[in-house]
């Protein structure tokens, strides 16, 4: 860590006052002209950081950037590093464990206040935040482990930002449960079978499957398909093919799978499913709207990677010790459908690649 | 082009449609048709012919591109990101204010989708066009330059995209996922009609033009096919960029079926196709195969992928493995059978 600065420099008072210009920032850019669907604009958000502090500089990674997902945190990561007074340089996984690997090999020796990795593979970058650790560059994993939690603190992992995976499993899976009156036929598609995510949302569908049952899972369980669009959709497909009864209801992974299999079941006994889906950014929600999506639940990304800074920049600003930091800090997502108009239009908002708070 | 009349075929193109190497994918289609047909539900259904027709078009109309390269003795490694490319440029496009506008609402033209679809393929044609050139004036293996290739075209989907997803102009939707009624439920898929023509036109170009003559020259033996007038440097370009066009328009009928492009799509199409076209005996090495050799390699594998998706009373973490087994079985049955010729 570089000169850390002494402690009471920033503090959450202050930094929910930065919060809150932050805010007024973003409500200012919410008014301006936005290219569409595009992430806020580079250099956009100009006022409200932490004006007069040191500028901290951070390490960011994510699993790809080719992904909605993380490019989405990655723009949030820039967004509020600028309000925040934190450069973030980023470094892409490429969803490769050896190439995130290497990046994050050739960066120990340069000069970071804190770092924050979503790891492509657990354990794959124990080594480099080992290093890290020997230089005291707090390091924060995102999203899924970087290590196994009893080995977090002597690898040097300081706290994991984390959203729930089996509460969003359970959440969204309970809605079309009950949307289908506890009985029937569902089908369940899931993301990558060796994604810690992907594993807890199958949790949460277990375990409230467990609570009905009336319900039979088509398929003899969860199909896997890699969070792959195509792959979901010839399961999908094949599934709706053999049944010759109205199918009740499916439970989709991401909200990406679940959009990519809805033309299927138009115009076929099926219509009629409740859908119900993970991730609630700006597609699935826009998807609850129109009454195609039954419900989905918020995967937190941009709480996720704003969650991390600001944390980070606590840590380095206030100069916090280790061990007065939790290892877990869940981030929770809501359930979104028609049934809560309001959650619906908050979540629109607050999920605003202009806003990135959600 | 040399103005040399080349009336016979080198290499091995099938002289009868059942000699050795056309029985092994034949007999593996007969073998997977009667397994699946015995394990699973409903398997013999016109239902199941809409479905493995809609599933193995996209793979179809790509495999046709890349039947061309292989027939003439290179490869195209950048046809899935080009597709995605092909794709992307095509929402971006849409979406843009001079279209339908942000998230794709906007009302658009005919011409204005006619344009939306022909300026990406007009570049995915470019990107094969390129690789062909680097390919012959480098004198490096197309393995190299494509392997570069695919790495251009799919940064620069990621560049134009900003990783957001975008939608696509109602035809394309309209492509991927309706079709036409031709009674007792079922439906003709509109993508397996745009195979078809792609496939027809491949067929006919190899068998009953001149270029398919000397694609098959120039893969049988390229020295020989030189040495006898053909040009074989321009019939390398063109074959990378019939490719190039192959891909492109299979990634736009892929995203229609997906509603919406994002960079995450065709990760798997490059060696599916590569799959179908070897599954159904074309060469790897050039100078033997045709575009019906082709067709019966997507069926294969079509309905080998659908039909493991049928099952149900498999651990669904076998299904890849099952996949692989009874691929590789095929293709050592082929491989066998055709050392038999």
């Amino acid at each position: 860590m570089n000169e850390p600065v002494a402690p009471g420099v920033s503090n959450r008072r202050s930094f929910l006052e930065r919060m809150a210009l932050g805010a007024g920032a973003a409500a200012v850019l919410a008014g301006c002209d936005q290219p569409a669907n595009g992430p806020a604009p580079a250099g956009a958000p100009g006022g409200g950081g932490a004006a007069g502090q040191k500028k901290l500089r951070a390490a960011f990674s994510n699993a790809g950037l080719q992904s909605t997902w993380c490019s989405l945190g990655k723009t949030t990561a820039e967004l509020w590093g600028k309000l925040l007074n934190v450069e973030v340089v980023w470094f892409d996984g490429e969803f490769d464990p050896e190439k995130q690997r290497n990046k994050i090999d050739n960066i120990t020796g340069d000069q970071w206040d804190f770092c924050c990795f979503q790891a492509v593979q657990i354990d794959s970058l124990a080594a480099p935040v080992r290093k890290l650790k020997e230089r005291n560059i707090p390091v924060i994993s995102m999203d899924t482990m970087l290590v196994d939690a009893d080995k977090m603190r002597e690898t040097g992992v300081w706290v994991e930002v984390t959203p729930d995976q089996v509460f969003m499993g359970e959440s969204s899976t309970r809605y079309m449960m009950e949307k289908i009156g506890g009985k029937g036929k569902v089908i369940h598609i899931g993301g990558l079978s060796a994604h810690s995510g992907a594993q807890g949302r199958r949790q949460g569908f277990d375990n409230v499957h467990k609570k009905f049952p009336n319900v039979e899972v088509l398929g003899g369980g969860v199909r896997w398909c890699d969070w792959k669009k195509e792959k979901a959709r010839d399961s999908f497909e094949a599934m709706l093919a053999q049944e010759q009864t109205p199918i009740a209801g499916a439970f989709f992974h991401s909200d990406d799978m679940a959009l990519a299999c809805l033309p299927a079941i138009e115009n076929t006994i099926h219509k009629n499913m409740v859908v119900t889906a993970v991730d609630g950014q700006k597609e699935g929600l826009t998807a609850v709207k129109e009454g195609k999506l039954a419900a989905t639940t918020v995967n937190p990304v941009c709480l996720i990677h704003q969650t991390s800074l600001v944390i980070g920049q606590f840590l380095v600003r206030n100069a916090e010790k280790a061990e007065t930091v939790p290892l877990e800090i869940i981030t929770p997502g809501p359930l979104v459908s028609l049934d809560q108009k309001s959650v619906l239009d908050a979540m629109f908002f607050l999920a605003d690649p202009l806003h990135c708070m959600v | 082009m040399s103005t040399t009349e080349v009336t016979e075929q080198p290499g091995a193109t099938p002289r009868t449609p059942f000699d050795w190497r056309s029985l092994a994918p034949l007999a593996t289609l007969i073998v997977l048709v009667i397994f699946f047909g015995l394990v699973t539900s409903n398997f013999f259904s016109l239902v199941t012919v809409e479905k493995v027709l809609n599933q193995g078009a996209v793979l179809a109309i790509v495999s046709v591109g890349l039947t061309f390269v292989l027939l003439c003795g290179e490869i195209d490694l950048s046809v899935g990101t080009v597709a995605l490319w092909t794709a992307c440029l095509c929402g971006v496009l849409f979406e843009s204010k001079f279209a339908a506008g942000p998230g794709g609402k906007g009302a658009i033209g005919a011409g204005a989708v006619t344009l939306l679809i022909l300026l990406p393929l007009v570049t995915s044609v470019a990107f094969g066009f390129l690789s062909g050139c680097l390919t012959v004036v480098s004198r490096l293996p197309s393995f190299i330059i494509t392997l570069a290739m695919m790495n251009v075209a799919l940064g620069l989907a990621r560049y134009l995209t900003l990783s957001v997803t975008f939608a696509l102009p109602p035809l394309l939707k309209s492509v991927g996922n309706d079709g036409s009624a031709l009674g007792a439920g079922f439906r003709f898929p509109n993508s397996a009609i745009v195979a078809a023509v792609v496939m027809l036109a491949g067929h006919f170009i190899l068998k009953h033009t001149r270029f398919g003559r000397y694609v098959y020259m120039t893969g049988g033996n390229r020295e020989a096919a030189r040495l006898a007038g053909v040009r074989t440097e321009r019939i390398v370009i063109a074959c990378l960029a019939i490719c190039g066009l192959t891909a492109g328009i299979g990634g736009l009928v892929n995203s229609g079926r997906l509603e919406k492009v994002s960079l995450d799509q065709n990760a798997d199409l490059l060696l599916n196709a590569v799959a179908c076209v070897v599954l159904g005996g074309t060469s790897l090495f050039g100078g033997e195969g045709s575009m019906l050799r082709t067709l019966l390699g997507v069926v294969t594998f079509s309905v080998l992928h659908y039909g493991l998706n049928r099952i149900s009373g498999i651990n669904d973490l076998m299904r890849p493995f099952l996949l692989g087994v009874v691929l590789m079985v095929a293709l050592v049955i082929n491989g066998l059978l055709a050392r038999r010729k």
